[in-house]
């Protein structure tokens, strides 16, 4: 009998390099439009608007003084996982900066919801009529609830910051200004429009962008390239809402931005329409940009998230407390190991 | 807010970390209070070593964020780091000194203060309880960091005995502290009595420009003496001792000598006596001397060139009429005064023949008024010797028997006689001698070397200290002996400052209108 060769190579040689090839194609490969991905959200479908990554014009943007700017960013955790249903703990903080500095962080404690099928539509209910303001005509098909939590816990803040700026002040939002599977476009379009009554700047920093160029070439990425190649050591902004189907269907314009001169990431920025023009909202985003530790990406919305993140530590410390509610509940020991029974950890050992 | 530094968080009895406020100056060697209101004690710290420390989890976000601080620059669009007040701290590792209980009591680190207890800057009452251990020779301020309490730092005269080392690198202040100490003992009113030797002048006059010396101590008139191997005005007297009085041990002191030049002065004392130094130094024929004495010619030369450099001192008299002035010395320091011989005339090796010479008289009539007349030896003050450079007789090359200075450091407490040992390289001096100095006056030392042999030979322990020690200012001082309960840090107050606050002795009454009447008719 043939003994099975033996290798020490951690992978299969061949399939690294074919997944190299893809990559390389990829981004080299011609395409001939550009894509956002679920960015028809009522409709569930991409966006497809012809264009080509070297057509759009980059521009060199100048920091200044950003003004008072909040943030509001999500973070979450599962507790428990019972396969049919789910415990999960969410907050949303924000930040006010002001003058170069932090002034207000929000931290509130963590909300634990436990999560069902069964339970989703209630609780998807609950928090669509409360960012709607009314009862939503139709509610979203939540596959990921504990993510739909935070989202709408954030979007909450959103709209509750909105009211409490003053006029000029910009508030961030970490993610997209076009809704998405859990907020309907429905939720941000009132935020834009109490924002514009109440002469407030609203903007989105999107860190994981969905836009592509041809299927799956990721834009930003390929702007950056060419940012670097072309403008060098500098700030520069590239407006990507050329096409007037974005008009008709975003509350403002889409960017890509290098919001600072070393920065090694750009990001896809959504910028809502109102009285401050996006060139202004971009330029004090590049005012904002200019911490060494967090280069080019907006410093109230880095401060947002460590606010908001659930802590590895933070999760031990809530799954203990859930572990003491369940017993205070009548549950047995054994009953609550099994609960939190996780057969991937013996794997893993 | 600004006396309010931080909360402590580790780590244990014998070392305690606090993390303080990113914008908080911390300095090595600043002391600093913690309250544990629980227990009711008020726990004493001094920092030994303060880092950064961030919130990050990344322990390469320091690295990074540098990284990121010089890329911008390179681009020329400087980066600022945003709320560095909530982003950034600092972590001082402190050296726990012991702490106050309810009772007001000093007592030693043996228990840990609450854990977060919040650390703040000392008041003055905190070390009130050091004030009756600060004795009576006072020399400067209690310091923390960079800042001076207002407690007077010193040590008890009645120490002076049990040896006092005085270390530094130059400029640190060694002089400056030597002239205090000194300006201490003049004012002490002739309890305590001070033999200095000063090879360049600067602890009578005070040196350079505007320095001032003993010369110009408010109680210099009444109880300073000075002798000098040169012209230094009216008030020194020129320095003269017998050749009479040079013994071998003073000889091997001063000198280097090999076993056949040793053996050689043995022949040549034996042949001729006292007289012996005389007779080699102006022998012509010295080869034939040589071969009478059966050593070799080359021996004796070496031995005949000192002799003639001894008879060519001014200071030393060959004529047996004219008394010599050690006994002089020795008995106006018995009287309470102080004596500085001015030596800056001599060579290292004359100095050091002079000095043997001195101190070992004062030692011996010491000793002997220990041994026949102990009413007499009760009236005596203690009396220290200071001697510059003292590595060069106390090093373990320099360990003999007829080496007056270890016979002083291993005896002299018996005799009331201690020794001040000023020196720039401690770690020549013999570590078995050292460790028979109580007293250490730590200004900065540079070496590493030099700082171990302290630490090995401290009556506190100082191993902690290095950093401060290394990064000590001119003036500021570690001082440690048995009466202080840790190595208490000081600033010494500047001589000339110090001279201000000196009150010499008070000037006679105005004689009563007529109080002569009567005498002169």
């Amino acid at each position: 009998m043939k003994t099975p060769e033996r290798t020490m190579d951690l992978v299969e040689r061949h399939t690294l390099d074919r997944a190299a090839a893809f990559v390389v194609e990829l981004l080299e490969r011609p395409g001939t439009d550009i894509r956002v991905a679920e960015g028809q959200p009522e409709l569930g479908e991409d966006l497809v608007v012809s264009g080509h990554p070297d057509s759009f014009e980059i521009l060199p943007v100048s920091a200044h003084a950003p003004g008072t700017v909040w943030a509001i960013d999500g973070g979450s955790c599962v507790i428990a996982d019972g396969r049919s249903f789910q415990v999960g703990a969410h907050r949303a903080a924000r930040v006010r900066f002001s003058g170069d500095a932090t002034e207000v962080v929000d931290r509130p404690p963590l909300v634990v919801r436990p999560t069902s099928a069964e339970l989703v539509p209630r609780l998807a209910l609950e928090a669509l009529t409360a960012l709607f303001g009314q009862e939503p005509d139709r509610l979203p098909d939540v596959k990921r609830p504990l993510d739909a939590l935070r989202e709408w816990a954030e979007w909450a803040e959103v709209l509750r910051t909105i009211g409490e700026a003053d006029r000029g002040d910009l508030v961030l939002v970490d993610g997209s200004l076009h809704g998405g599977p859990f907020v309907p476009d429905g939720v941000v379009r009132r935020a834009h429009a109490e924002a514009m009554a109440r002469g407030v700047s609203l903007a989105g920093v999107v860190k994981a962008s969905t836009l592509f160029w041809g299927r799956n070439a990721p834009l930003v990425t390929l702007l950056k390239r060419r940012g670097d190649r072309e403008l060098g050591s500098a700030a520069w902004t590239a407006r990507i809402s050329t096409d007037p189907v974005f008009g008709r269907l975003y509350v403002g314009e889409i960017f890509v931005a290098r919001l600072a001169p070393t920065a090694s990431h750009a990001f896809r920025i959504d910028v809502a329409r109102g009285l401050e023009p996006a060139e202004s909202v971009l330029g004090r985003l590049a005012g904002l940009s200019a911490d060494p530790a967090f280069v080019g990406y907006p410093y109230p919305l880095a401060r947002a998230h460590q606010a908001a993140r659930v802590t590895g530590y933070d999760v031990a410390d809530v799954r203990r407390d859930f572990r003491d509610a369940l017993s205070r509940r009548g549950m047995s020991e054994e009953d609550v190991e099994v609960l939190f029974q996780d057969f991937h950890e013996v794997l893993n050992r | 807010m600004t006396d309010y530094k931080g909360r402590i968080f580790g780590r244990n009895v014998l070392e305690a970390t606090f993390r303080a406020f990113h914008g908080t100056d911390l300095f090595l060697g600043e002391l600093l209070a913690a309250e544990d209101h629980q227990r009711a004690r008020r726990f004493l710290f001094r920092v030994i070593q303060v880092t950064y420390g961030s919130d990050s989890s990344d322990p390469s976000w320091p690295e990074r964020t540098a990284g990121a601080y010089m890329a911008g620059d390179a681009a020329g669009t400087p980066y600022t780091l945003h709320d560095p007040e909530q982003r950034l701290y600092k972590v001082a590792t402190c050296q726990p000194l012991g702490y106050i209980d309810a009772s007001g009591e000093f007592r030693k680190p043996k228990s840990l203060p609450s854990q977060f207890a919040r650390v703040t800057a000392p008041t003055a009452g905190d070390f009130s309880f050091l004030r009756e251990r600060m004795g009576d020779l006072r020399l400067g301020l209690l310091r923390s960091g960079e800042d001076t309490i207002e407690l007077e730092v010193g040590i008890r005269g009645e120490t002076l005995t049990s040896h006092v080392g005085v270390f530094a690198t130059t400029g640190m202040g060694k002089s400056n502290l030597m002239k205090v100490l000194a300006g201490q003992i003049l004012a002490s009113r002739g309890r305590y009595a001070c033999l200095i030797f000063d090879p360049h002048g600067e602890y009578l006059e005070g040196g350079s420009g505007l320095r001032r010396g003993l010369a110009h101590h408010p109680w210099a008139g009444e109880a300073l003496r000075v002798y000098a191997t040169r012209a230094t005005g009216a008030s020194a007297t020129a320095l003269r001792l017998s050749l009479g009085e040079l013994t071998l041990g003073d000889l091997q002191t001063a000198y280097e000598w090999s076993h056949a030049q040793e053996d050689a002065i043995y022949r040549l004392i034996r042949f001729f006596g006292d007289g012996w130094i005389v007779r080699v130094g102006e022998e012509e024929d010295v080869a034939s001397l040589a071969e009478q004495l059966s050593v070799a010619t080359s021996t004796l030369q070496v031995v005949q060139r000192r002799a003639q450099r001894i008879l060519d001192m001014p200071c030393i008299s060959r004529d047996p009429s004219q008394p010599s002035l050690s006994e002089r010395m020795v008995q106006e320091l018995a009287d309470g005064y102080s004596v500085l011989v001015e030596t800056s005339g001599l060579s290292s090796i004359e100095e050091i023949l002079v000095a043997s010479v001195i101190t070992r008289r004062l030692l011996e009539t010491y000793a002997n008024a220990y041994l026949d007349d102990r009413d007499r030896f009760a009236a005596l003050p203690p009396a220290l010797v200071a001697l510059e450079e003292a590595q060069r007789v106390l090093s373990k090359a320099k360990r003999s028997d007829e080496n007056v200075f270890p016979r002083v450091a291993r005896e002299g407490r018996k005799f009331k006689v201690g020794l001040c040992a000023v020196s720039q390289q401690p770690k020549l001096i013999d570590d078995e001698l050292l460790s028979q100095f109580n007293t250490f006056f730590v200004l900065g030392l540079a070496d590493e070397k030099d700082r171990n042999i302290l630490r090995r030979s401290s009556k506190q322990d100082i191993s902690d200290l290095g950093p401060e020690i290394q990064t000590l200012m001119p003036g500021e001082a570690i001082v440690t002996n048995l009466e202080a309960p840790f190595a208490l840090p000081a600033q010494v107050w500047l001589y000339e400052d110090y001279l201000k606050s000196v009150k010499g002795p008070s000037p006679l009454p105005a004689r009563p209108e007529g109080a002569s009447k009567g005498f002169a008719d």
